[in-house]
């Protein structure tokens, strides 16, 4: 097996060049909801957000979930990326249910096998564009020559090489949101789940980025799931799902 | 690296961080300076006697919380024995200085002027006593009072010229005063009695020997070395002053801690959105425990150097300009609370790891 970070033959646990876990073959379809369920609040305030969801994500697909605000859009994404429990229903993450596993066991898929990307970019404001794309990668226990290398491969693909050194205080919103792609992108995730990308660029900036995320994800072999209200986008999807009131309504392909 | 580089980005913040740890850490050394330093300086006199035998009344083990009186023949039976090369007179009590309104306790120490053993061993000014209505005062006492040499000061009741002013002869609550061995029977009421005998052994007599021998040959004295003497007088002072100070050095502590509690608290509490990012992305609890304790041993590091650089400009400066008051800060104590301030880091960042252990990760995706 290739090793993801470092491009080594590797073999499980560990690749022995940069010390990247290596997991077993994600199965296919990469992301699985089956029948999700999930209501905040109890009794009569509790409020529905997702009513019993079912889709799958394949890998290197791209997929678009849109719908009105309050729709279940970004409570789906929490359920997607472990970072809610659901009242009912089945998430499969590489073909791992992981309904049973324990916070502990949950983070470490979370850092393995899915990567994130956030509307205010959440960089690390003390770090530069480098050293935040390196940070997932030194707390998986990558060696530090290794996770900038590999940091710097990535900012050098998605155009940002001369803006490794910079804080995010020093980059335009696209820059930051590039270099928040390459954050997702480092330790070569099954998944990007993506929440409003977009939302704080301008439309040819948004564009270019989720363009750029795009390839950059398919690429890397990874699927994509985009949270938007943003319609331009429908273009660079493999898929277009539209949920409203918890439910999907329908799936445009 | 994010533990370094989250503290070097807030540089105010830092700075303010490492002040409120280095002013706890400063106040730990500078109360148990005191404590030692007093306690060190508070037996100077029997310290310079010239490691001599102190001979004194039965059920007298140290100086300053006991009246010791001898016969004077004492002299003449100490003499006799063969292990005894020479005993020397002293009559020491505790008084009261008074001089323009201003009380201040002292210590009235009369010596044989002509042997000079148990008079003043370091001048500042002036010289010994010579005849009979001079003193030698203290430094520090005579500029506290604006004395002079040459003045005249008044001793219990009787007025004495100052013809020298001493060195290290001053601890804290106790300042040294030397006059003539007549003047301090007549002044103290000692008729034909003394306070001490400094003894010194033969050659060929070890100081225990002399002990011994004294505690055997001389029937109603008592004998000590000037070591044992000092240790038993340190330890009358320490029970004194001990419980205060070492209430004060257990206060500074608390504070310490809690310092570097309210610190990491607010520090974390800054960084709680990062923290939350790293969740969201998969760092595991533990590791954010890292970075916690990782911030505040580099703050607790930096506010231990700025804190004891600023006790032993503290020690030099008070030192120079007081002189009775002593800080001294020896290598136990700086690593003792090197080891205090670690100490007081890993509990001061417990709440806040533990607070950072248990965020939200989904606080990533809030708006």
């Amino acid at each position: 097996m290739r090793c993801p970070v470092c491009h080594f033959d590797a073999s499980p646990p560990r690749c022995s060049r940069c010390r990247r876990a290596v997991l077993g073959e994600a199965a296919n379809p990469v992301l699985q909801l089956i029948d999700v369920t999930h209501h905040y609040g109890t009794g009569g305030a509790a409020v529905q957000a997702l009513g019993g969801i079912t889709m799958s994500v394949d890998r290197g697909e791209v997929v678009l979930v849109v719908g009105p605000s309050g729709g279940g859009k970004t409570t789906a994404l929490l359920v997607m990326g472990l970072l809610l429990t659901p009242d009912s229903g089945t998430v499969r993450v590489a073909g791992e249910d992981v309904g049973a596993l324990a916070e502990r066991e949950r983070a470490t898929l979370r850092l393995m096998r899915l990567g994130f990307l956030f509307q205010d970019y959440n960089l690390l404001n003390s770090l530069t564009s480098v050293e935040n794309v390196a940070v997932p990668l030194r707390y998986a226990g990558i060696r530090k020559s290794a996770a900038l290398a590999r940091a710097t491969e990535l900012l050098d693909s998605l155009g940002l090489a001369h803006r490794a050194g910079h804080r995010p205080a020093e980059l335009s919103g696209g820059e930051k949101q590039r270099v928040a792609t390459a954050r997702a992108l480092a330790m070569g995730p099954e998944v990007i789940l993506a929440d409003e990308p977009t939302a704080n660029l301008d439309s040819v900036t948004g564009r270019k980025v989720s363009e750029q995320l795009a390839e950059a994800a398919k690429a890397n072999g990874a699927a994509v799931v985009i949270v938007t209200h943003d319609s331009r986008l429908d273009d660079i999807a493999d898929r277009v799902v539209h949920l409203e009131d918890g439910r999907i309504l329908e799936t445009a392909g | 690296m994010i533990a370094v580089k989250n503290l070097l980005a807030e540089k105010t913040r830092l700075a303010l961080s490492v002040l409120g740890v280095a002013l706890g850490v400063l106040l730990i050394l500078v109360m148990t300076g005191l404590f030692v330093g007093t306690t060190r300086q508070v037996t100077t006199y029997i310290d310079h006697s010239r490691n001599a035998v102190w001979v004194m009344q039965p059920g007298v083990s140290q100086m300053f919380k006991a009246v010791s009186w001898l016969p004077a023949d004492t002299e003449r039976r100490l003499t006799a024995l063969p292990e005894v090369a020479s005993a020397d007179p002293i009559i020491g009590l505790p008084s009261d200085f008074v001089h323009d309104g201003t009380h201040t306790a002292y210590f009235v120490l009369g010596y044989d002027t002509a042997t000079g053993v148990g008079g003043p061993w370091s001048l500042d000014q002036g010289r010994t006593v010579e005849q009979p209505g001079e003193v030698v005062l203290d430094r520090i006492l005579a500029g506290k009072n604006g004395i002079r040499l040459g003045d005249t000061v008044e001793l219990v009741d009787e007025e004495f010229t100052v013809v020298g002013l001493s060195n290290q002869t001053a601890a804290a609550t106790n300042y040294y005063t030397f006059i003539s061995l007549p003047d301090a029977a007549r002044l103290l009421r000692a008729r034909d009695r003394v306070s001490y005998f400094l003894v010194q052994p033969n050659p060929g007599s070890s100081h225990d020997q002399l002990i011994a021998a004294i505690r055997n040959g001389v029937p109603g004295v008592d004998a000590y070395s000037a070591a044992t003497f000092a240790e038993n007088s340190r330890d009358i002072i320490v029970t004194m002053i001990g419980r205060p100070l070492k209430t004060m050095i257990a206060i500074a502590a608390l504070v310490g801690i809690a310092l570097v509690g309210l610190t990491m608290w607010a520090l974390t509490a800054e960084q709680l959105t990062a923290f939350g990012l790293l969740r969201a992305l998969g760092v595991q609890s533990h590791q954010l425990w890292r970075t916690v304790l990782a911030q505040a041993g580099l703050i607790a590091a930096l506010g231990y150097l700025v804190g004891a650089a600023a006790a032993f400009a503290a020690e030099v400066l008070l030192g120079d300009r007081l002189g009775d008051v002593t800080i001294a800060i020896t290598p136990t104590m700086l690593v003792a609370v090197a080891a205090g301030t670690a100490v007081m880091a890993a509990l001061g960042s417990v709440l806040p790891a533990r607070r950072v252990a248990k965020i939200d990760p989904a606080i990533a995706f809030h708006r």
